[in-house]
């Protein structure tokens, strides 16, 4: 609706273009050739200036008008003061009008920031357009349809497609910081598994289903699919979050809405845009790890701080040889991370699209290929390439038909493949492995010996029975392909009924996608070798095999598990949409819906039932004089999941906004300093039908194995007689319904002085029903699945903000600044749990969903004496061990004495900032992003070193208590060469603060100038290097704060990229 | 007219979707298996019964409790992960946030007893509605189920004392008050139990009648024995009059352990314990021997393949309950490791530098059950009077003699020598023999060598017994070795065996008299001339230091004791025994001992070194009831010191 929009201005001066142009061809068709062939028109243009004196004397001023998608078309330029005396850009962007010197030429767009040029000396006149964040969605989509932004009484948020580009091919990376109201973070960087986390108004259920309800084109769409989508196929991105806005998907909606619509063709001649990205990225951080002398000397000295009569794994001896690098096949000192990874990996993103149209038709067709590479080395002695090799093709084709005046058909074809190599184990699995091998035990492979001078294979290092990890070998034995594969296919027919009724229009549409995906492995099973026979005199030494009957020369071969499933929806529109007089405006909406997905390997005769929704969802809307505007909307909504009694819900919510602005009494002074102002206010219920698990549906029916292979037995002398068991999954209960969502917000709209836009959302949420297990079940019940019911309730309050400031000046140079900040806290309102009343401090009561439990540590033990008469913690405990806080003094450390400790693990704030600035063909922007209100744990059994050969971070190489230095708050405690229990307790010890601020993107732009880039036919050349996550400020020092407690995983890239864009 | 014909259609669309709504929701087709489904018929029925059975615990293998005390030391220096669950109580205790071994939850290794006991409940109320169970398999089908019923109950009883008795099922819906249940005083619970096992026994066929499809399941003669070990249980001083628990009090004022003792208690166990020999007997139940001839063995070697064969003799005479799981493979978790092949990769030595990859070799024996065992002449070996005891520890060469048990001319220590056959049956020593494993000539066995650098010692690489010790009862002698895969002869773990009933019977009649008789000697003598000793009376009169000893009651009663851990040494009773006895803490307290695994010369090898101090305290003996069952049930009272 919102193209409409546009087209209806656009028209008026498509006709004068047209007209104009005709007359140029009838009166010079030499002329007029350039407009059939654009790359000599500006050696004619600049031969056609009019010199007629000096300052009195009109001139002819040509030159183009770029928008950042290209070629700006209608823009309207005009004479300051002399509207009359207007033209509008051609097909390509040019224009040429009479001025004088004196003049100011004012270049207008619809969406763009208008500017105004002095003439002077100038006779070419280039304008780069800068969008206007605040008119461009001067018209806002909103639940199945579009409103005047004046009009919306409902929290959304709209945000610029351009500000999603990053150098990423992973969209959900962008959305940080971006959009107020949207709660986003990564936690890994590994291509295909990069995605982020996000949720509108941060986590409000402690149901399994937290995130928001995705539409693409209307559609519902994973988060994948949203990861994949290009921003420069994206005509519109908003985030619906209040009640106002999400009744209509009353079902699904409770979590908030991400709405995005696609681009569609505009009649005209076809016009091209070709982006192409290289890019290098590699990890903001690195992990460090100690040296190998160093872990032998901890590691040994860990095994005797515990145990003075322990076995020593090294001797004094390897240790010493490993330092002096004598022979590195028996003292190996291996660098595991060297080994695997590199430093860097190069990216490439190439997009394509194509539009255009006439009258009739209109297209937009777009394709993207993204080739995502690793960071893992491979080596030459396999023919395979191991390395992560992600390669994502999209293809997007929306076809606008006008099958007469009133009727409009769409077609929107979509689909996405992806190629996948690379290891079996999955890139964060060998970050992972890495952390946990033993630098000093084996090298990696041994070279052939005199022995095996012929064998083929590679001898790859072990120890003991092989059972050691060697992640050389995992890398190297073997890779794996995937491939997916999601295609769309959606028709959609829009009838304008004003025949019928003025301003009725019906919408049909129907749409299916297909989702498929499978992966194969090849790989050997890797032999292992050890070193036997060495002779410290001579320096000989042998190989020994370690697995001989396992290993294997030859590839095998494992077909993973296939995923297919298939989405249909049908959904058809009433809408009515109409102004009497000058003062009333009425619409209204009914939507009817019907959605069915199955998944072919669903794995259970339940899951296998289809999945439906189906609804009946209105919109009413009132506005009197653009003043007072009211709205009401309904969900009736419907899902399989439930019993017949609860298998429908009644989704109601009502709005209300008053344009204070358009008063009469808004004038004079108070007008001119805040030229708009606007008070909404909007209150309802939305539901959630994802509630227990993906799998968990029919509430209502008990669920039972009736082949259930662990409650067998076996009788018989032959231990033959075997029989598989019964087991009970779930007890039936009839009761369970609906998750609800009460929302309530309220809204702030103004504009200060004609550059500053400001937006405030306060809200509170007020979730009921969810579903959580009853937590009055003893074991002795005997209850082989725990009871469930609707008796959850927690509480989401918080406010998003937004604020944006825009200015250009009169010599071209144009500056954007933009911040965004979005708050967001939860609470558990209702939440069964044991008789906590005398620890109240176990209660989750009055905490948010995200609160962590654990002990207070206070400091580390100073000496045995202190242990003993300390109160009792863990057995084994001894000095240097993490001495935690007695909360109900009862002599003991255990449960009861765990409190609520640390921020949520989900950041309760996000915000960002940044700006944009230009000056005639250079631009540059900045965007920085945060979040704040964060814990995460460094997790100490898997950074534990020594334990299960886990390696020894350089910190805690650095800062452990020691008998030496007894540091009393030194971050690792004692050492140990098991884990233990003591230290390894979710403490305080280990907390951290998850707060970070960084440079999220850098990007400097420059256009070629066009004289040189019409010769070849391009209409505009856009040349741009940009950064992503170039700079990290924050107190934790150990990896990226962002990966919180996912730090020995695969890192989060910085990326330096480089870019070209052509429009032609 | 193409617009008109779209408007309508669309409408018409519109209207009769709504009305099809709620058929378009209502997905769930017809016969989607409920509850109701497993007692339709026999077939289902009978896999609700091994349901049922399926709760038991996984007695024998790497998650019982019992395999812990003190008989076996299992350390894994290096990443090994196997499901020894009971050893990290042993070594490193218990916690009641998340319990070891939790059978009160079904976690950390454990079955779910409490779940076993409901899905019991459950198959008793059902299996009435079963159309075509025949008559006698209905009754019969109820009476093992009473039994598992009973055998749960108890075996939560011995590890967390009095415990809430679940006779009937709660209903799901039942409110927090219904669910709080309290635990029962000692007395009680016990008659429950015994009242069960009555009933179950019965109802319960003598013999089995069908073995290849039935042998394991339930019979009179096991419902007789349990019932027998339950009153020995309550008998016994950790229940009977134990006013250690004296503040074991509940919030009703009830309190669970009685605190007077009851010398009756004895009486009834022992003539429960009378009564099922009686029953054993009748079913054809007796003392296991070893003489299979075409191997043409010495007796002595004979006796000494007999230990091991009397566990490992699959469903042998002497068995009167026992079980195997048809699951050879698992990760962690309560179904792993449950066939005898499990057993033997944790207990056989290296004994070929060949065998590489499947030996596991971690369960090894303790130093106190080295010296456990009796001398040759079947005395204690710090009572016989001819023994060396105070020198046991010097190093001497194994002379001609000794050539069936030891290997002649190598140089051991004393301890190793002129011990009674069930040592060496049950223990392999640095300097011993393995008899079988593909080795059927009693001249050419595998050496068991284990000094440092040996088969069977501290290598470079692969596993070892940190004792220096093999367990070689629990392996099959015919099982092999082939490449490098153990290829098993299979055989049941016995539950329950006649010795045992035997020794308990003995033990109680003991306790009912002032001085023991003839009876109590006569079923001890059973066991020893089996294994080739002399009656307790001749071997003490003539060899003991105290030759008095077995003359009095108390004398006698450490007699029987020490019986019953030499003979069912290994075999998962110990550990019961000690803490009905009331001695663990003083037995199980203390630093493992071995020796120097690290010494390649027989000076350096045979010298005692301390593995670890193990620390066992009072509260260790009953088990921690999870923490968050105390928040739901304020009902219930924490055993001591958690």
């Amino acid at each position: 609706m919102k193209r409409r929009f546009y087209q209806k201005i656009l028209s008026k001066q498509k006709w004068l273009f047209l007209l104009v142009v005709s007359i140029a061809v009838l009166s010079d068709p030499v002329a007029a050739m350039p407009f059939l062939k654009p790359g000599t028109i500006s050696v004619r243009l600049r031969t056609n200036t009019v010199e007629m004196g000096q300052d009195a004397v009109q001139r002819m001023i040509t030159g183009v008008v770029n928008s950042p998608d290209g070629p700006a078309v209608g823009v309207s330029v005009t004479i300051a003061g002399n509207a009359q005396r207007g033209v509008v850009t051609k097909d390509n962007g040019e224009y040429s009008i009479l001025a004088f010197p004196t003049d100011s030429l004012v270049f207008s767009y619809v969406g763009m920031l208008p500017q105004t040029i002095l003439v002077g000396s100038q006779t070419v006149i280039n304008v780069e357009l800068v969008p206007d964040p605040s008119a461009l969605d001067e018209v806002t989509v909103v639940a199945f349809g579009t409103q005047k932004k004046e009009s919306v009484v409902s929290a959304i948020t709209t945000v610029t497609p351009r500000e999603l580009r990053v150098p990423s091919s992973n969209l959900t990376v962008a959305l940080a910081g971006r959009i107020a109201g949207l709660i986003a973070y990564q936690r890994s960087g590994e291509p295909g598994l990069d995605n982020a986390d996000f949720f509108v108004r941060g986590v409000t259920s402690f149901g399994y289903a937290t995130s928001p309800l995705i539409l693409i084109d209307n559609l519902e769409m994973s988060a994948e699919d949203l990861a994949r989508m290009q921003p420069d196929d994206i005509a519109s991105f908003s985030i619906l979050k209040d009640a106002s806005a999400t009744a209509l998907y009353g079902a699904r909606g409770a979590n908030g809405v991400i709405m995005i619509t696609t681009k569609e063709g505009k009649e005209g001649k076809a016009q091209i845009s070709v982006r192409y990205e290289k890019s290098v990225s590699s990890p903001t951080q690195q992990v460090e790890i100690a040296d190998p002398v160093t872990f032998m000397k901890l590691h040994n000295e860990a095994i005797l701080t515990r145990d003075p009569l322990g076995q020593l794994p090294y001797s004094q001896e390897k240790i010493e040889n490993t330092a002096a690098g004598i022979n590195p096949l028996v003292y190996p000192a291996t660098d595991w991370y060297d080994m695997l990874f590199k430093r860097f990996a190069v990216n490439d993103r190439v997009n394509l699209n194509i539009s255009g149209g006439g009258r009739v038709a209109r297209y937009y067709v777009a394709g993207t290929f993204n080739q995502d590479n690793g960071v893992l080395k491979v080596d030459p002695r396999n023919n395979f390439n191991s390395n992560i090799d992600l390669k994502k093709y999209l293809l997007r084709s929306n076809i606008n038909i006008n099958i007469t005046p009133t009727t409009e058909v769409v077609t929107r074809l979509h689909a996405t493949f992806d190629d996948y190599t690379g290891p079996i184990d999955g890139g964060a699995d060998l970050f992972n492995k890495v952390m946990r091998t033993n630098p000093v035990l084996f090298p990696a492979y041994y070279p052939a010996d005199e022995d095996r001078e012929l064998v083929q294979h590679t001898l790859f290092g072990n120890y003991d029975d092989g059972n050691y990890l060697n992640p050389y070998a995992d890398l190297m034995r073997g890779y794996k392909d995937y491939s997916t594969s999601n295609m769309m296919a959606q028709f959609e027919i829009n009838q304008d009924l004003r025949f019928f009724l003025k301003g009725l229009r019906m919408t049909g549409m129907f749409s299916t996608s297909r989702y498929s995906a499978f992966d194969v492995q090849r790989f050997y099973t890797p032999f292992y070798y050890s070193l036997a026979n060495y002779d410290k005199t001579t320096g000989q030494h042998t190989l020994s095999p370690i697995n001989p009957e396992d290993g294997t020369e030859h590839l095998d071969y494992l077909e993973g598990a296939k995923q297919v499933s298939s989405n249909t929806y049908l959904q058809t529109t009433l809408n009515y949409d109409r102004g009497f007089g000058e003062n009333h405006n009425v619409g209204g909406l009914l939507v009817f819906y019907m959605r069915n997905e199955l998944i072919g390997n669903a794995g259970s005769l339940q899951n296998s039932l289809a999945f439906r929704n189906m609804g009946l969802s209105g919109r009413g809307t009132y506005g009197f004089k653009g003043r007072y505007f009211l709205e009401a909307n309904f969900g009736y909504n419907g899902s399989e999941r439930f019993s017949a009694k609860n298998r429908f819900g009644f989704f109601p919510s009502v709005g209300g906004a008053w344009v204070v602005s358009n008063e009469q009494f808004w004038s004079g002074g108070i007008a001119k300093v805040i030229p708009t102002l606007k008070l909404r206010a909007t209150v309802g219920l939305v539901g959630n039908d994802a509630i227990g698990s993906a799998n968990e549906r029919f509430f209502h029916l008990s669920q039972v194995n009736m082949d259930d292979a662990s409650k067998a037995f076996t009788f018989g002398s032959e231990f033959q007689y075997t029989k598989n068991g019964i087991s009970v999954t779930r007890y039936e209960n009839e009761d369970i319904t609906w998750e609800t969502a009460q929302k309530t917000n309220l809204g702030l709209e103004m504009k200060i002085l004609d550059f500053l836009n400001l937006n405030v959302d306060v809200y509170e949420e007020h979730r009921r029903n969810i579903l959580m297990t009853r937590a009055h079940v003893p074991n002795t019940l005997g209850l082989q699945s725990m009871p469930m019911a609707n008796v959850g309730e927690a509480l989401g309050r918080g406010i998003d903000a937004s604020m944006d400031i825009q200015k250009s000046f009169s010599n071209g140079w144009w500056v954007i600044g933009r911040a965004n900040i979005t708050y967001a806290t939860s609470e558990y309102r209702m939440y069964e749990e044991a008789d906590f009343r005398d620890t109240p401090w176990k209660s989750r009561i009055g905490y948010s969903l995200g609160q962590t439990w654990g002990y207070v540590a206070e400091r580390l033990f100073v000496d045995e004496y202190e242990v003993r008469n300390s109160p009792q913690q863990a057995p084994g405990t001894m000095a240097g061990d993490i001495k935690y806080k007695d909360i109900n003094g009862d002599g003991l450390i255990d449960e009861l004495d765990q409190v609520a400790i640390g921020f949520p693990t989900t950041p309760e704030i996000i915000y960002g900032f940044g700006f944009s600035t230009g000056y005639k063909a250079f631009d540059l922007s900045c965007f920085f992003q945060g979040l704040a209100r964060e814990s995460f744990w460094v997790n100490p059994s898997s950074t534990a070193p020594f334990v299960s050969q886990t390696a020894l971070l350089k910190v805690y190489e650095e800062s452990h208590w020691s008998e030496s230095n007894r540091d009393l708050y030194a971050l690792w405690p004692r050492l140990s060469p098991t884990l233990s229990a003591n230290n390894t307790a979710v403490s305080t010890w280990f907390m951290q603060n998850g707060a970070f601020l960084r440079l999220k993107t850098v990007e400097l732009g420059g256009t070629i100038p066009e004289r040189l880039t019409r010769r070849a036919g391009i209409a505009r050349a856009r040349l741009y290097a940009s950064g992503m996550n170039l700079l990290t400020f924050s107190a934790f020092k150990l990896w990226d704060p962002e990966m919180a407690g996912n730090g020995l995983g695969y890192p989060i890239q910085k990326v330096y990229n480089f870019g070209l864009q052509i429009t032609f | 007219m193409l617009m008109k014909a779209l408007r309508y259609i669309r409408i018409a669309c519109v209207f009769t979707m709504l009305s099809s709504c709620s058929e378009y929701l209502d997905i769930v087709p017809d016969n989607v298996a409920t509850l109701e489904y497993a007692f339709r018929d026999r077939v289902r029925a009978e896999q609700y019964l091994h349901t049922c059975y399926s709760y038991l615990p996984r007695i024998g293998f790497g998650n019982d409790p019992a395999l812990v005390g003190d008989e076996i030391w299992s350390v894994t220096l290096n990443a090994w992960t196997y499901p020894n669950k009971g050893f990290d109580i042993m070594y490193g205790g218990n916690n009641v946030t998340n319990p070891i071994l939790n059978f009160w939850g079904g976690t950390n290794g454990a079955t779910n007893l409490w779940a076993g006991i409901h899905d019991c409940n459950v198959f008793l109320e059902n299996v009435s509605k079963v159309h075509d169970l025949r008559d006698y398999e209905r009754t019969r089908w109820t009476a093992e189920v009473k039994f598992l019923k009973a055998f749960y109950h108890f075996f939560l009883f011995q590890l967390y004392g009095p415990i809430p008795i679940v006779d009937e099922n709660l209903p799901v819906s039942a409110t927090p008050e219904q669910v709080a249940i309290y635990r029962q005083p000692v007395d009680e619970v016990i008659g429950y139990i015994v009242g069960l096992l009555d009933e179950a026994a019965a109802d319960l066929p003598l013999t089995i009648d069908n073995e290849i499809t039935e042998v394991g399941r339930i019979t009179k003669a096991i419902a007789m024995s349990v019932k027998a070990k339950v009153l020995i249980t309550a008998a016994s001083p950790l229940f009977n009059g134990n006013t250690d628990y004296a503040n074991m009090v509940d919030n009703r004022n009830v309190q669970l352990f009685p605190q007077t003792v009851d010398q009756s208690k004895w009486e009834r166990a022992r003539d429960a314990c009378k009564e099922a020999i009686d029953l054993c007997h009748q079913a054809g139940i007796g003392l296991y021997t070893f003489n299979n001839v075409s191997l043409g063995l010495s007796d002595s070697t004979k006796k000494v393949v007999q230990v091991s064969q009397i566990v490992a003799d699959k469903w042998n005479k002497e068995t009167i309950w026992g079980w195997e799981s048809n699951v050879r493979i698992g990760t962690d978790g309560p179904n792993s490791f449950l066939t005898s092949w499990s057993i033997e990769r944790f207990t056989i030595a290296y004994l070929d530098p060949s065998w590489r990859q499947e030996l596991i070799s971690s369960w090894t024996p303790t130093m106190k059950m080295v010296e456990l065992y009796y001398s040759r002449n079947g005395v204690p070996i710090e009572e016989d009077v001819s023994y060396d005891y105070n020198n046991r520890y010097t190093l001497t060469t194994v002379p001609a003699s000794e050539r069936y048990y030891m290997q002649p001319g190598y140089t051991t220590a004393k301890l190793h020598l002129f011990r009674e056959p069930r040592f060496y049956g049950g223990i392999g020593v640095d300097g011993g023999w393995w008899f079988g494993l593909g080795r059927f000539n009693e001249n050419a066995q595998w050496p068991v060598q284990s000094r440092f650098g040996q088969v069977a010692g501290m290598g470079l690489a692969g596993r070892y017994s940190e004792t220096s010790f093999y367990i070689k009862k629990l392996h099959n002698y015919e099982s092999v070795f082939s490449l490098t895969s153990l290829i098993e002869k299979r055989w049941n773990w016995p539950i329950f065996r006649l010795a045992d009933l035997y020794l308990l019977y003995a033990e109680a009649l003991n306790e009912t008299l002032d001085a023991p008789n003839a009876e109590v000697f006569e079923y001890v003598d059973k066991i020893r001339e089996r294994a080739g000793l002399k009656g307790v009376a001749e071997s003490w009169t003539n060899y003991s230091r105290f030759p008095q000893k077995y003359l009095n009651k108390t004398g006698m009663r450490d007699i029987i004791h020490r019986e019953r851990s030499i003979e069912l040494a290994f075999e998962r009773h110990r550990f019961y025994d000690i803490r009905r006895w009331k001695q663990s803490p003083a037995q199980f307290n203390g630093a493992g001992l071995a020796w120097n695994v690290r010494g390649a010369t027989p000076e350096e090898f045979y010298r005692l070194i301390p593995l670890r101090y193990i620390e066992y305290n009072l509260r260790d003996i009953f088990w921690p009831i999870p923490q968050q069952e105390l928040f739901i049930n304020p009902n219930l009272v924490q055993n001591p010191g958690w």
